[in-house]
C-alpha cells in the first residue's frame, strides 16, 4: 500500500468532517473518493496533503507515518496535489507556475546565487527544459510565457496538473479535475488522467460524474457524512444500497 | 540604429553625475548628506526586500540599525579591534536579532507584525538608554574611529566612494536572489501560501530568509553610520526613524529593485532642502505630506515612475530576466 489512512478523524468546531475513516490506495491504481456535498472529501485531501492536521489517526505513506509533516516536507516525500477551487500563481507566467514547484530539485545554494555561478545558470536552464516538456505533455506548450489568467478554464486545470507533476510525485490527489468543463476539456482530462495511469503514476481522486469514475477508476471509496460507508469496485458501489440511499436521500429507500 | 538613443544617454550621464558628484560639489556638509542618503539607501533596499518582495513588514529597522552601529562602535573602540571586524560583529547581531523576529512572522498577520516589530525597536532603543557603561546612554558615545586605508583617513569623499560600491554591490545580490529560485518561490508564497507550500517551498523558511537578510542590510548601513558620524547618541534609533526607513521604501518603490536608493535618496535630501530654505518650522509636514502623496497617487513609487520613463512600461515584477534571457536563447536557437 502507498497510502494507509488508519481512524482518520478531522473535527471543525462542532462539525466531525472525518469520522474514522480507514482507507487505502494501492500502488499503481486509480481510486476514487466519491460521496454527497458535505461529505468531507476535500477534508480528506487536506489532511493526507497536509494542509490540515488530522485531530486524530494516521496517515501512512509507504508505510512511514507522515501524519505530523507540513506540506511542504509531503510534497518533497512524493505526494502532489491539485485543488478544488484552482489555485494557481497569478502573478507568475504560465512556466514559472511550474518551475516553481521544481524548486526541489534546485542543488544550486545561495553562494551560488550571490557569485551568479555557471552551476546555476546551467540548472536553471535545465529545469526550464523539464517544465517545458511538462507543459508540452498537457497540451500548454504554446502557453508557456502567458499568465495564468488568459487561459481558458479547461487549461487552467491541466497547468495545475502540470504544476503537481513537475514535483515528479509517487501519489497524486486529484480534487474535482474535471468540475465545471465543457465536453471537450472532460474528455481531455480524461485522456490525460489514463496517460497518467500507464506511466505508472498512482492517484487519489475525487469526481462527481460518474462516467468519469467509470471511465477510470480501480476502486472507489464512498463518504457519507464523514464516514466511509462502502468500498469495493465501480459496479460493486453502484448497485450498493447504502450508496444508492446516501446519494438519493434515505426516504427513498 | 541611426537615431540617437536619447534615454540610454540620459542614463550615462546620470551615472557619471553619481560617480564624479565629490567632485563637483564643494559642500562638505551636502556630500555628507549623500552618504547619509547612501546608508538609508542599503538599508531602504532590505526593505523593499523584505515589505515587496517577501510580503512581510518591520516598523523596527533602526533596532537592528542600532544593534549595527552599537555593536561596531564598542568592537573597534573599547576592544580596539579592526573596523572591518566590527561591521562584520555588526552585521552578524543583527542578523541574529533578525532571525529571532522572523520567529512571531509564522503566526502572526501584518497588523499585529507591525506590533511586534515596533516593540522590538522600543526594547532596543530602552536598551541604549539604560546599558550606559556599554552605549554611553544619553550621553552618547564618543570617540568611534574613522575609517582608513594605510594612512589614510576616509574624508567625506572617500566615505562616499565606499558606500557607493556598498549600496551597488548589496543591489546586485539582491537583484540576484529576485531573479533565482528563491525570488521565485517568494512571489508564489506572496500569491498563495498554501499552493506554495504544496508545491515544496517552506513558507517559513522564505521568511526567516527576507527578515535575516533586511537585517543584516539594516545592521550594515549602521555600522557604517558610527564609523562615518564618529558618535553615537540615541536619537538616529527612535521609532521615527523607523517609519521613516519604511516611508523610503514606499516612495521608492516597493517592488522595484531600486525603490530603496530612490526612496533613500530623496527622503534624506527632502527634509534637509526644505530645511535650508528657511522652512525649518514645517519641513516635518511637508515631507509627510510628500509621502502621503506618494502612497495615494503612486502606489508603485517614484521608482515606477521613472522605470516607465525609461522602458516606456513597466513589466510584471514576476517575469523574471533569467527566464526571459533563457526564453530568447531557445527560441533564437530553434528558429
Ligand atoms: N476549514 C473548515 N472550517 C470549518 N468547517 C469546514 C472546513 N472545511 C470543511 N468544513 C466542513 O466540513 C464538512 C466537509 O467539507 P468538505 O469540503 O470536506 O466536503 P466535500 O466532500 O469536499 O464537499 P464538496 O463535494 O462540496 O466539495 C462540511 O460540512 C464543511 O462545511
Ligand atoms: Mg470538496
Amino acid at each position: 500500500m502507498i497510502l494507509q489512512a488508519k481512524n482518520l478523524t478531522k473535527v471543525f468546531g462542532g462539525v466531525i468532517a472525518n469520522k474514522e475513516i480507514n482507507l487505502n490506495v494501492e500502488e499503481g491504481t486509480v481510486t476514487a473518493l466519491i460521496g454527497p456535498n458535505g461529505s468531507g472529501k476535500t477534508t480528506f485531501i487536506n489532511q493526507v496533503s497536509g494542509v490540515l492536521k488530522p485531530t486524530s489517526g494516521q496517515i501512512l505513506f509507504k508505510d512511514k507515518d507522515i501524519t505530523s509533516l507540513e506540506a511542504h516536507d509531503i510534497s518533497r516525500i512524493g505526494i502532489a496535489r491539485t485543488f478544488q477551487k484552482i489555485r494557481l500563481f497569478e502573478k507568475l507566467t504560465v512556466i514559472e507556475n511550474v518551475l516553481v514547484a521544481r524548486r526541489k530539485f534546485f542543488k544550486c545554494g545561495f553562494l551560488d546565487i550571490v557569485f551568479h555561478t555557471k552551476r546555476l545558470k546551467n540548472e536553471e536552464k535545465e529545469q526550464l527544459d523539464i517544465a517545458l516538456n511538462l507543459l508540452q505533455r498537457l497540451g500548454l506548450a504554446d502557453e508557456a510565457w502567458k499568465m495564468p489568467g488568459e487561459l481558458p478554464y479547461g487549461k487552467r486545470r491541466a497547468l495545475e496538473i502540470a504544476r503537481a507533476l513537475a514535483l515528479e510525485p509517487k501519489l497524486l490527489l486529484l480534487d474535482e479535475p474535471a468540475a465545471g468543463m465543457t465536453r471537450n476539456e472532460f474528455a481531455s482530462i480524461i485522456d490525460i488522467i489514463q496517460k497518467l495511469k500507464e506511466q505508472g503514476i498512482t492517484m487519489l481522486l475525487v469526481e462527481h460524474t460518474m462516467a468519469f469514475i467509470r471511465e477510470t477508476s480501480d476502486k472507489v471509496y464512498v463518504l457519507n457524512f464523514g464516514e466511509v460507508i462502502a468500498e469495493g469496485t465501480f459496479e460493486e458501489m453502484e448497485h450498493d444500497p447504502a450508496v444508492v440511499a446516501a446519494y438519493l436521500g434515505e426516504e427513498s429507500v | 540604429m541611426r537615431v540617437v538613443n536619447w534615454k540610454k544617454i540620459l542614463l550615462i550621464i546620470a551615472l557619471a553625475l553619481v560617480v564624479v558628484y565629490p567632485f563637483l560639489d564643494k559642500n562638505d556638509y551636502r556630500l555628507y548628506l549623500a552618504n547619509r542618503a547612501l546608508i538609508h539607501s542599503i538599508l531602504a533596499s532590505g526593505l523593499v526586500f523584505l515589505t515587496g518582495f517577501a510580503g512581510q513588514i518591520s516598523l523596527g529597522q533602526a533596532g537592528f540599525y542600532a544593534i549595527g552601529a552599537y555593536t561596531s562602535a564598542y568592537i573597534t573602540t573599547r576592544l580596539g579591534m579592526p573596523i572591518i571586524l566590527g561591521i562584520v560583529c555588526g552585521i552578524l547581531l543583527s542578523l541574529g536579532a533578525g532571525l529571532i523576529l522572523s520567529i512571531p512572522s509564522f503566526k502572526l498577520k501584518a497588523f499585529f507584525l507591525s506590533l511586534v516589530t515596533i516593540a522590538f525597536g522600543q526594547i532596543v532603543y530602552v536598551l541604549i538608554l539604560n546599558l550606559q557603561s556599554i552605549t554611553g546612554g544619553p550621553y552618547g558615545f564618543f570617540g568611534i574611529p574613522p575609517m582608513k586605508v594605510g594612512q589614510y583617513y576616509f574624508d567625506n569623499k572617500g566615505y562616499y566612494y565606499t558606500f557607493l560600491i556598498i549600496l551597488v554591490l548589496v543591489i546586485l545580490i539582491i537583484y540576484r536572489i529576485k531573479n533565482s529560485y528563491l525570488g521565485r518561490s517568494m512571489f508564489a508564497i506572496n500569491d498563495d501560501v498554501i499552493a506554495a507550500e504544496v508545491c515544496g517551498i517552506n513558507s517559513k523558511q522564505s521568511k526567516i530568509f527576507a527578515f535575516a537578510l533586511s537585517a543584516s542590510l539594516a545592521g550594515l548601513a549602521g555600522s557604517l553610520y558610527a564609523h562615518l558620524a564618529g558618535f553615537l547618541s540615541p536619537e538616529p534609533f527612535t521609532f521615527f526613524e523607523s517609519s521613516n526607513f519604511v516611508a523610503m521604501a514606499v516612495v521608492g518603490g516597493l517592488r522595484n529593485i531600486l525603490g530603496g536608493t530612490i526612496g533613500g535618496v530623496i527622503l534624506t535630501f527632502l527634509p534637509e532642502f526644505l530645511r535650508f530654505r528657511g522652512w525649518e518650522n514645517y519641513y516635518l509636514i511637508v515631507t509627510s505630506l510628500t509621502v502621503v502623496l506618494v502612497v495615494v497617487f503612486m502606489p508603485n513609487g517614484l521608482g515606477n515612475i521613472i522605470f516607465k520613463l525609461f522602458r516606456g512600461k513597466t513589466h510584471s515584477h514576476a517575469i523574471h530576466k533569467e527566464i526571459t534571457t533563457l526564453r530568447k536563447e531557445k527560441e533564437g536557437g530553434t528558429k
